[in-house]
């Protein structure tokens, strides 16, 4: 059993270790679309000069 | 006055002292103890005919020992401590130099005289009690009692008539030394003796070739004297007492088989048969008696079956059964057990803790034994324990005895004697049962603490240096705009992921006694993909009767999981609370940032196997010590009364 658990520590902080590296997420988002002709059209998409957002 | 000759005073008989310090000798004509004074010589009158023992020396043998120069057996002394016979042999080394090989149950023990410290007069010695004989280290008392000098043969080192009550002391010490203090005839110590148990070989002594006493050794059938059954005596040279496996009777093996205790059928039938052999330990055993005994305990009986075993080079040993669960049993010597406070003791660096105590009573015997075991006999006992192994100190008003104990599986054993049918089911857990995972759990508990804190170093580490930032901006809200209003939203400038991974968000509004809320959304430039969320940052403060208190942070921070690269636009629409005028605000995004989550679930599945082993243990543990002086639930009332 001390060894199982010992490559299952191991593996486990190589898990850990992993989706901490790389960014991972435990749920994956829903994402959504916004196609490119909506962005586009005026009154769709607003591009950052705009919306004068920045300062 | 070495090399003494003179005649007999009761035959005129010669008779030599070969040795300046032997001061009886036992006349080889007429049997008459003669005693030496100054240059007189006194009869102390005869000595009875020697006792048969299973004794393998005989006067004139010759041997060496340790470098010391040749010595040559001169004398013989049989004493009689009232259950059986030894054989004391007087080493000569020449001049007046002289030590005692005592022989008894086929051990040898080499003893030399040793300066003596003061010690206890012979009535207040206690056994268990210790003492410290100078350099030879400190000893434990073993056994006081007195032996009856029935018979001789050649020298001896003291002028007693036969027939005396001699008292004695045996003593064990540390490494296995042995000491006796003789008291002689009185109660004042006379002489120290310190020594080891030998081999016959390593005194450079050959057994005696003696045709009665081999043609008894290969072991004899005989009936039993109450039942006429067929009695097969299997260790004749050592035997004592036997019990008819028939009838159950007990006959001593020393007196013609006479009849001490008669019964009309054996009490119990042991698992492993009388004659059984088998092999455990790498040695093959011959089962040559078993015995019931028991404690009893607030009116409740606890028995348990002990087999005697049986093996011409290593000795006895003891197979013992308990609610099914076995151990083998062998000596320990008693001055290398240290006793030490809150009932602990320990040997061979273990360390055994007190589990119970008790009258053990000798309830039933069968077969051969090489004492005069006696149905009744009652011992003080006390176990301690350090699983699988266990101490046992058993101790009456003569005597102390220390064995130790390894717990078998019962399978071994049945494979061992194959024995038929499969043993019986284990109850509970045994006093020295080992736990099935007591060789891994301390690995495991170590290696659980050590993932434990590499885990931690991990966090600490991604969450200092890990992630990186992509983009960081402030951003205001446009003067007249409404909350929630459209006006009042703000896209940031457009920023790069290169690495796929999560994103953080972290929007620090420095509010006030008030909130903002944010309904955000990432939009890649290239693709059109969305993401979005929301956030609150709110942060209160004040005082009351308890002192000043804060509520909240002017910092929110989400989470996007899974963004590919490519250029990104983060989209913030902010609420605020009506009435206020809404603060600027500083936006930054991370990517690639460890989540505490992580974790958290790393931390639970390398912690969870030595938790769950660890409430395994304990339930374990539990059970065994329920049956112990010191059960985990007795109140402390029972304690205290303990």
């Amino acid at each position: 059993m001390r060894r199982l658990y010992l490559m299952f520590g191991i593996a486990t902080l190589a898990l850990y270790g992993t989706a901490s590296w790389r960014g991972w997420e435990l749920f994956a988002a829903k994402r959504g679309f916004v196609p490119a002709d909506v962005r586009q059209a005026p009154g769709g998409y607003r591009s950052y000069g705009f919306w004068r957002g920045g300062k | 006055m070495s090399g003494y000759s003179a005649s007999c005073p009761s035959c005129g008989a010669p008779v030599t002292f070969s040795l300046g310090t032997t001061l009886l000798k036992i006349c080889d004509h007429c049997g008459s103890a003669v005693a030496r004074k100054g240059v007189n010589l006194e009869d102390y009158g005869k000595v009875a005919q020697l006792i048969p023992t299973p004794s393998v020396l005989a006067l004139g043998l010759k041997g060496g020992y340790e470098g010391a120069p040749g010595f040559e057996l001169i004398g013989r002394l049989q004493v009689d401590h009232g259950t059986g016979t030894w054989d004391e042999w007087l080493l000569s080394f020449g001049g007046d130099s002289w030590a005692w090989l005592s022989e008894s149950q086929g051990q040898f023990h080499y003893m030399g005289q040793a300066p003596a410290p003061p010690v206890p007069a012979f009535e207040d010695l206690r056994v268990g009690q210790t003492i410290d004989l100078g350099p030879p280290g400190v000893f434990v008392v073993t056994e006081a009692r007195s032996g009856r000098f029935v018979s001789g043969q050649g020298e001896l080192p003291f002028a007693v008539v036969p027939g005396s009550e001699l008292h004695y002391a045996d003593l064990s010490g540390p490494q296995g030394q042995f000491a006796t203090l003789d008291y002689g005839t009185g109660s004042e110590l006379e002489t120290l003796y310190v020594g080891r148990k030998v081999a016959l070989d390593e005194m450079g002594l050959t057994p005696v070739r003696d045709d009665e006493r081999l043609a008894r050794a290969q072991g004899r059938s005989l009936s039993c004297t109450q039942c006429g059954g067929p009695l097969e005596v299997r260790c004749p040279d050592l035997t004592q007492r036997i019990a008819c496996a028939y009838c159950g009777s007990l006959l001593d093996a020393t007196k013609n088989y006479q009849v001490i205790a008669k019964l009309t059928q054996p009490p119990f039938q042991p698992d492993v048969p009388l004659g059984a052999r088998g092999t455990l330990f790498g040695v093959e055993w011959l089962c040559i008696g078993a015995m019931e005994r028991s404690v009893t305990v607030e009116g409740v009986r606890y028995p348990w079956r002990e087999h005697l075993l049986y093996e011409p080079a290593q000795g006895f040993r003891w197979l013992v059964e308990s609610k099914g669960h076995w151990s083998f049993v062998e000596p320990a010597n008693a001055g290398d057990v240290q006793e030490a406070v809150g009932n602990v003791c320990y040997h061979d660096a273990k360390r055994y803790k007190h589990f119970q105590s008790g009258e053990a009573v000798v309830d039933h015997v069968l077969g051969e034994f090489y004492w005069g075991v006696r149905q009744g006999d009652q011992v003080v006992s006390h176990d301690y324990v350090c699983p699988p192994y266990m101490l046992s100190r058993e101790s009456n008003d003569e005597e102390i005895t220390w064995s130790r104990g390894a717990y078998v599986e019962p399978a071994e054993v049945w494979k061992a004697f194959g024995l038929q049918p499969p043993p019986r089911e284990r109850q509970g857990v045994g006093a020295i049962q080992p736990w099935r995972w007591a060789q891994d759990a301390p690995k495991v508990y170590g290696w659980g603490l050590l993932f434990a804190g590499l885990l931690l170093v991990l966090f600490v580490g991604f969450s200092i240096f890990g992630g990186s930032v992509v983009h960081r901006q402030n951003l205001a809200v446009p003067v007249g705009a409404a909350s929630g209003s459209p006006e009042a939203a703000a896209f940031t400038a457009p920023f790069v992921v290169e690495r796929p991974g999560n994103l953080e968000v972290a929007i620090e509004a420095p509010v006030s006694n008030s909130w903002m809320y944010f309904a955000g959304a990432l939009i890649n430039d290239e693709d059109g993909g969305l993401d979005e969320f929301d956030a609150d940052v709110e942060y209160y403060f004040g005082s009351d009767s308890d002192g000043s208190w804060t509520e909240g942070s002017t910092t929110a921070r989400r989470y996007v999981a899974s963004v590919p690269p490519g250029r990104y636009t983060l989209r913030l629409e902010p609420q605020w609370e009506p009435g206020k005028k809404p603060p600027a605000y500083n936006v930054t995004v991370r990517s690639r940032v460890t989540r505490f989550y992580w974790f958290l679930l790393a931390g639970l599945a390398v912690a969870a196997w030595p938790l769950l082993l660890g409430l395994m243990q304990l339930r374990f543990e539990g059970a065994r010590w329920s049956e112990s002086d010191h059960s985990w639930s007795a109140s402390s009332d029972d304690e205290d009364e303990e």
